[in-house]
């Protein structure tokens, strides 16, 4: 673990116990350190900013109301993870997430072919949303890999603690992601 | 040619994220001299680490805190018996769909007992009746059945009739509809008790004031305003 990691992980272990005891502070400075990363995992699990909205709060009350049996064998990170994956995994139950195929989106490109030239930073958004449907393409379980990695910055074991499997699952899951991400978009390869 | 060293291709993304011991990524890249199907896996592979580092971070377009805490606050008030069906997954997993029939079937008998036996007690003290912790300190925002969708405060009182009292058999939560006019079914608010044991549903037909979080449900064939979780109740007559 790096001395940046230990850090936070010493100050998360420091909001958690104050939490426990009552401190409103306590967990309110929890919801703003991980609000982002619970929004960031679930947008990406069901693909809708309002109902990742409605999850997020969720996720929060179910660590309310689990904060006082919260034992420390785990990192509070891992835990908040796996809350969130598992609200994610119920929600897509009840209701599976709307397909949204490839052709879509290449045909979104060919449309906007024929208006002014955009900006690039409008560029750089088409692109990055591009990449992004094409992630969306594929099984929560590649996406969530892709996401735990690429997007919220997590090692290898930290992905299997959070997935509790092995961390060679992880990383056959990410192989299979990267190369299937790269065969989606092989086609639009001169344009990202 | 394919190439059949599992082993060595498992660790190709670990080897991209530079997450091998030197050991390991000396094999690597000795394997990947000698072995041209790697090298094309690699570039692929290198190629997809690329776009999946292009992906955004999404960041929330709402500040859910006000609602998080008056749930929380609403929370504090729950018994740890009934804190047992927050956990449904254990009990999804070990019980057959005609025990988890005979399981909702009990717990809504429960539920309804819980609540009648609590409204008959209550009905002796009309006016303002069970409070969660903290109530009197949260701000409430007046609003109406029909503007609900223009609301954007967190806490809110609406004011109308009950027209119905079931349980919600998705989550076991008590649910009551609250309408302008007992002879219209539109447009209404579905509150939401968490707690029937603290806080005892209205009788249809009342009318009352409903304090609480306000919240839309975007679930498939829901698609509704809600005060949710309900936090106080005043029956009006």
């Amino acid at each position: 673990m790096a001395i940046g990691e230990r850090r936070i992980d010493t100050e998360d272990r420091q909001l958690v116990e104050a939490a426990q005891s009552g401190d409103g502070n306590a967990f309110k400075a929890l919801y703003e350190r991980y609000r982002d990363r619970v929004y960031n995992l679930s947008f990406y699990s069901l693909g809708e900013t309002l109902w990742a909205e409605d999850v997020l709060q969720i996720v929060f009350l179910k660590v309310f109301r689990g904060l006082s049996e919260f034992r420390f064998e785990s990192e509070f990170a891992t835990w908040i993870y796996r809350i969130t994956l598992n609200e994610c995994r119920n929600q897509l139950r009840r209701k599976p997430a709307p397909y949204v195929p490839l052709e879509a989106i290449l045909g979104g490109i060919e449309e906007s072919d024929s208006r002014d030239l955009p900006d690039a930073e409008q560029l750089e958004r088409e692109r990055r949303q591009i990449i992004q449907r094409a992630l969306m393409d594929m099984s929560t379980k590649l996406r969530t890999v892709v996401v735990l990695k690429y997007v919220e910055g997590l090692s290898y074991d930290e992905i299997a603690r959070v997935l509790e499997c092995a961390p060679g699952t992880v990383a056959s899951r990410l192989n299979r992601a990267l190369s299937g991400l790269e065969a989606r978009l092989r086609p639009l390869r001169r344009l990202l | 040619m394919r190439c059949w060293r599992v082993d060595l291709r498992r660790k190709t993304s670990r080897y991209l994220n530079g997450e091998l011991e030197p050991r390991e990524v000396e094999r690597i890249e000795n394997h990947l001299l000698d072995c041209g199907d790697c090298r094309v896996r690699l570039t692929r592979l290198r190629e997809g680490h690329r776009l999946a580092g292009c992906l955004p971070r999404e960041t929330p377009q709402h500040d859910s805190w006000l609602a998080i805490e008056a749930a929380a606050e609403a929370q504090r008030a729950v018994p740890p018996e009934l804190n047992a069906r927050e956990r449904p997954s254990r009990w999804r997993r070990s019980l057959t769909l005609p025990g988890l029939a005979t399981a909702a079937v009990i717990i809504a008998l429960v539920l309804l007992g819980a609540a009648l036996l609590l409204s008959r007690e209550s009905e002796g003290h009309r006016g303002t009746e069970l409070l969660a912790d903290g109530f009197e300190d949260l701000d409430f925002h007046q609003v109406s059945i029909a503007e609900i969708a223009h609301n954007t405060e967190p806490h809110v009182v609406a004011e109308g009739y009950v027209s119905e009292v079931r349980i919600d058999h998705d989550d076991g939560d008590l649910v009551f509809k609250l309408v302008e006019d007992v002879r219209q079914t539109h447009p209404f608010i579905v509150c939401e008790i968490l707690n029937p044991k603290k806080l005892a549903p209205p009788r249809v037909g009342s009318r009352v004031r409903v304090y609480g979080v306000s919240r839309y449900d975007n679930q498939e064939n829901h698609n509704w305003y809600e005060v949710h979780p309900v936090l106080n109740i005043e029956v009006v007559r």
